[in-house]
């Protein structure tokens, strides 16, 4: 019998939770991840990070001569093709992100472009850190306890440490009655102008269901545990010296320090089988090139929906067609007016500055989402490619608009429907000897429902002195939120979970990442993956 | 012609000649990123180099129809290479502008419209 309590399959966010919870409780832990690095050194942070000098992104921008290296990347990655492949619009910083996707993580689609990764703390290695609780109305359409929820927001705000406002419009679909977390961050004067117009046609925008707030953000306002406030640099897309914004790593490398836990990396899981012993996971080491087997009494998948739904269907063998949720993502760029022709303060942060939800129905369900941005340290070059303009005026033109940009990201929330599936096949060029079939289209009424939503958005941005200059599609998968792979269900029935976790047809095996979930809502779903990771695992018996 | 080609892009964009350094990081940058075109790409480039005066209306006229065009692509490159470049910080950063620039802003987006016109026309004959 082998002497590890449970084996967690992944390092991200879900991973990473549920991992700690039961180190916490004292059982022995694996975990087993591909875990790629920005570098070979050791450490979450690559080696090239810690050559970019700890100053502002403006005080950079003036004096370092070297700069291109760390902002395009030693081989100048960051001007590589646009149009398509995973991760294209990554900073040379975290475009570890996908590395090895596309050769281990096969799949066909005309219509979905998913993003994953194989990265040490996976897509939380770039997480926006927006943090939204989830209703009373959306945890019941999830299938999500509301009380073990509510109570598991305040255990990963604890952890993973938060800044919010909870004394704004939006604090219903952003903190909720979370107590754990920090005072709010600043936000910038371009952020500070829309919020004051907010307040000003608040009743107007109120009463066609709009609230507009700070987000709350896994980014701290000041110091936590050993990690240090936010500096306002504007260099989170390339480096975080401080450690100010929840990367899961940074809870792994805490881990690595407990006995009762030990982490091994380069392994890609192919599948698992249970005997009377436990479980048993059989991985492709990505160096050695050789399948693996280990063995615990419990096995905890938390790779994310998608891959985790392709080692159960490995697993199962089976080429059942499932289904999985996805959000909806659109954005335009508007263009505050009044701010135009400004110089951008020097201190600021580039993540979401404020939140705007739209909530027709008074009732926190159904909401659609929008993160609002500003646009500085992404670089003028790659807002110029974009523009229909000869690249000179443009430049120019954009230099008197940019201070005045917002970037509007919409999510719209998705519930299952047969036009979104995924289905294993076989194919014998792969290391796992099967690729997978993705397709994602919405129905005439769902596009219809979509774009009228987003017609409320621009009025409201323009009611508030913004004007959306454009929309763009990134393409199916875009918002990088996926879930519903393997539904809870109350019912044993295969390819779902019961509403423990437990994967249907085995004993000892758990998923504690979104693929239970069965809605998707629009509010950013990774802090209630965090909690849904710690509430899965926080009730099994070591 | 990469180096003639770093030349033209640095003129058109900042109205100033690169450094070495500067020249020699565009090469680069176009050999590690394996750009390629079709014979029609190439002929555009290669026009563009030998008559710099046609280039803002050659960039321009390509945002209609071929807005990842071969050429395009390289002027990217340059335009990355020079924004991180200390010398021309301040070329690409927001400043506080008085109320007249407005006017004079104004007038250059509409002169970049009629460029796109003019640009699309000569493309007819390349």
């Amino acid at each position: 019998m082998s002497d590890v309590d449970f084996i967690v399959v992944g390092s991200g966010c879900s991973g990473a939770m549920a991992a700690q919870t039961l180190v916490e409780s004292g059982a022995r832990v694996l975990m087993l991840d591909v875990g790629v690095k920005g570098a070979e050194d050791e450490g979450r942070v690559a080696s090239d990070e810690k050559k970019i000098p700890l100053k502002d992104f403006e005080s950079i921008r003036v004096e370092e001569k070297n700069q291109h290296e760390y902002f395009l990347g030693k081989n100048f990655e960051s001007l590589e093709s646009t149009e398509s492949g995973s991760g294209v619009q990554l900073t040379p910083a975290r475009k570890h992100i996908v590395k090895h996707v596309d050769e281990f993580l096969k799949y066909s689609s005309e219509s979905f472009v998913p993003v994953e990764s194989l990265a040490y703390g996976g897509l939380g290695a770039g997480w926006g850190l927006g943090c939204c609780v989830y209703s009373t109305a959306e945890m019941k359409q999830c299938n999500l306890p509301e009380n073990e929820m509510l109570n598991a927001y305040d255990v990963v705000a604890g952890r993973i440490g938060i800044s919010a406002d909870e004394k704004d419009d939006a604090d219903p679909y952003t903190i909720g009655k979370t107590k754990n977390h920090l005072a709010p961050l600043k936000i910038d004067a371009n952020a500070e102008l829309l919020l004051e117009k907010y307040n000003i046609k608040k009743s107007g925008l109120n009463q066609n269901g709009f609230f507009l707030g700070r987000p709350a953000l896994a980014l701290l306002s000041e110091n936590f545990n050993d990690r240090k406030a936010s500096a306002y640099d504007d260099m989170h897309f390339y480096r975080d010296a401080g450690n100010s914004a929840y990367r899961p790593g940074l809870t792994i490398d805490e881990l690595k320090k407990k006995n009762n836990f030990s982490y091994i990396g380069n392994q890609l899981i192919i599948s698992f089988s249970e005997n009377e012993h436990g479980v048993s996971v059989k991985t492709f080491d990505i160096e050695s090139k050789e399948e693996k087997i280990f063995t615990a009494k419990n096995l905890v998948l938390a790779a994310g929906a998608l891959s985790t739904a392709r080692i159960v269907l490995r697993s199962f063998n089976s080429e059942k067609q499932i289904s999985f949720l996805c959000n909806p993502y659109t954005y335009y760029p508007c263009l505050q007016w009044k701010m135009a022709g400004k110089k951008i303060e020097q201190n600021k942060t580039g993540m979401c500055q404020l939140s705007l939800f739209h909530d027709p129905q008074g009732t926190n369900f159904d909401v659609a989402m929008a993160s609002l941005y500003t646009y500085r340290s992404l670089f003028l070059f790659r807002l110029l490619n974009e523009v229909p303009l000869n690249f000179r005026d443009a430049k120019e033109l954009m230099r008197f608009l940019l201070s005045g940009i917002i970037i509007m990201g919409i999510h719209h929330p998705d519930s299952f429907s047969s036009n979104r599936f995924m289905k294993r096949m076989s194919d014998a060029g792969t290391v796992t000897k099967d690729s997978f079939k993705m397709e994602f289209v919405l129905g005439e009424e769902e596009e219809a429902k979509i774009i009228s939503r987003e017609k409320l958005f621009k009025s409201a941005m323009s009611k508030m002195g913004a004007t959306a200059l454009k929309r763009v599609e990134p393409g199916m998968g875009a918002s990088i939120h996926y879930a519903g792979t393997l539904p809870f269900s109350k019912e044993e029935k295969e390819l779902s979970l019961d509403l423990n976790g437990r994967l249907q047809g085995t004993k000892n095996v758990y998923v504690a990442d979104s693929s239970g979930f069965t809605y998707l809502p629009a509010k950013g779903l990774t802090f209630s993956l965090m909690a849904n990771a710690h509430n899965v695992v926080k009730k099994l018996n070591t | 012609m990469q180096e003639k080609e770093a030349e033209i892009f640095s003129k058109y964009l900042v109205k100033s000649s690169p450094s070495e350094t500067l020249i020699s990081r565009y090469v680069l940058a176009c050999n590690k990123l394996k750009l390629a075109g079709n014979a029609k790409d190439e002929k555009i480039v290669s026009f563009a180099v030998r008559n710099p005066f046609f280039l803002p209306l050659l960039d321009a006229g390509l945002t209609f129809s071929k807005h990842k065009s071969l050429l395009r692509k390289k002027i990217m490159i340059m335009l990355a290479i020079l924004e991180t470049t200390p010398e021309y910080y301040e070329q690409f950063n927001t400043k506080n502008y008085s109320g007249v620039k407005w006017i004079g802003i104004f007038f250059r987006g509409c002169w970049a419209v009629a460029k796109m016109i003019m640009g699309k026309f000569i493309l007819m004959f390349i």
